[in-house]
């Protein structure tokens, strides 16, 4: 059966790498992983990177089907904390990509930190080993920026009279996500902890009058709504930080914004860079996703672009995204049955009930 | 008093402070490369990966290149193992 597509990914963390061990090991229960936790990580880091046995199929325009597999590369954003370390983790994505055109996939995609392979060395790596790579950081952006829309319409929000804070400013997402909302938001925060980078992308923006450039996180907590496009290994906020009637966009693998134990009614907070599909394809297992027809957005670019038999890496390079480029993805994304994902707050879907609570908490007018 | 740099210094604080988007001499020589107050994650990882670019076929994932700390440290390792380079 011939590949079309093949997806890179990684464990988000320990917890994650755990339920993966327990699918295959139902012995490995919760006490037995944690009390394991050295020894497992270890022998994980020393596996090779692997193709799992899921087979991805997709339902082409035209009726025909696309497959895919998915490659796990055998490292933790955690454990990333020495050059020997991170250099393992790079010999592992190499190693991922190496397998995928073993498989004979035309198109990778690059989830989490598998996207460092959609930088410039990666480029050169990928033309190298004569496959096509995204990072599927266009259609991430654009699925997170549609969802913030259908919230804030929600909210009877506009983002015109809003503040906006975006974390992770100078990254690739954070940086096409900066030129859509400078266009729309009253007033924007980069946050990032490089000012030379920030202040670069403040002036590629253009005149605009309330960019502001931040490199102390505190300060993104003033802002109405909060998009989280870090790529921290841990979380960089915690939700008893945020003011009342604060919207997050969270878009982390792992995850940016970490929850306390107090449900917090008077904040908004939803996985953001999702996409639905018409026809689910269960990864829910590796992408720890609430339902079998949701797939992370760096996964679906190339889901999208296999199907579309479009073999371009479509998200290459740092900053590169424009908001034209958003466009162009969202809607052939569409044309394959991709859309916007509904809502999710971690498993549970954002119902009436909580726009309504949350309302209340923080006053209805606040930001009409 | 100015202090004395390699080419192979120079050469990683070139390639850090391109991913900083600073010049090369505002990228401390001493300070832990892998600290999330100068890279995150993601950079560090293309830094790593341009240097095993830049400095192939020098394997940082090997073992003896587990104490790497600083960019002076990194700098004498490359220097060890690729001599011709520097």
């Amino acid at each position: 059966m011939e590949t079309n597509f093949c997806l890179l990914g990684h464990p988000a963390d320990y917890q994650h790498l755990g339920s993966l061990l327990a699918r295959s090991r139902p012995d490995f229960t919760a006490e037995k992983l944690e009390r394991n936790r050295r020894s497992l990580t270890a022998l994980f880091e020393l596996s090779p990177s692997y193709v799992t046995d899921c087979d991805l199929r997709l339902p082409a325009p035209g009726g025909s089907i696309v497959h895919g597999k998915l490659i796990i590369c055998t490292f933790l954003p955690q454990g990333i904390d020495s050059p020997r370390r991170a250099a393992a983790a790079c010999a592992k994505i190499k190693q991922g990509c190496r397998l995928a055109r073993e498989c004979g996939a035309s198109i990778v995609g690059l989830g989490g930190f598998t996207s460092i392979l959609a930088g410039e060395q990666g480029r050169i790596l990928a033309d190298e080993l004569g496959i096509t790579v995204t990072s599927g950081n266009s259609l991430t952006a654009a699925l997170a920026l549609q969802q913030l829309d259908t919230l804030l319409a929600r909210l009877n929000w506009k983002l015109e009279n809003l503040t906006v804070a975006l974390l992770g400013a100078s990254g690739d997402i954070g940086t096409a996500c900066a030129r859509s909302l400078a266009q729309r938001c009253e007033r924007l925060m980069l946050v990032a902890r490089g000012e030379q980078r920030l202040s670069n992308l403040r002036e590629q923006l253009g005149p605009r009058p309330r960019v502001e450039v931040h490199t102390d996180i505190n300060r993104a907590l003033d802002a109405n709504v909060i998009v989280a496009t870090t790529s921290a290994s841990r979380p960089v906020l915690f939700d008893a930080q945020l003011r009342v009637g604060t919207v997050v966009c969270d878009l982390g693998f792992p995850k940016n914004l970490s929850h306390g134990l107090r449900p917090r009614p008077d904040i908004l907070v939803f996985s953001g860079g999702i996409a639905h599909m018409a026809a689910p394809v269960d990864l829910t297992a590796y992408t720890q996703l609430p339902a079998k027809n949701l797939v992370y957005g760096c996964f679906a670019e190339a889901m999208v672009l296999a199907a579309s038999r479009r073999y371009e890496s479509f998200s290459v390079g740092q900053g590169c995204i424009s908001v034209e480029k958003m466009r162009t993805i969202i809607e052939l994304a569409r044309s394959c049955g991709f859309t916007p994902a509904p809502l999710y707050s971690g498993y549970r879907p954002i119902g009436a009930t909580d726009v309504e609570v949350f309302l209340d908490r923080c006053g209805r007018t606040t930001c009409q | 008093m100015s202090v004395q740099i390699s080419v192979t210094e120079r050469r990683l604080q070139e390639i850090v402070a391109k991913k900083l988007q600073i010049e090369p001499t505002e990228v401390p020589l001493d300070a832990p490369l892998m600290d999330d107050s100068i890279l995150d994650s993601m950079d560090k990882m293309m830094v790593i990966l341009e240097i095993e670019e830049q400095f192939a076929p020098v394997d940082l994932s090997a073992r003896d290149a587990t104490d790497l700390r600083t960019i002076r440290e990194l700098a004498a390792f490359l220097d060890r193992h690729a001599p011709a380079l520097s």
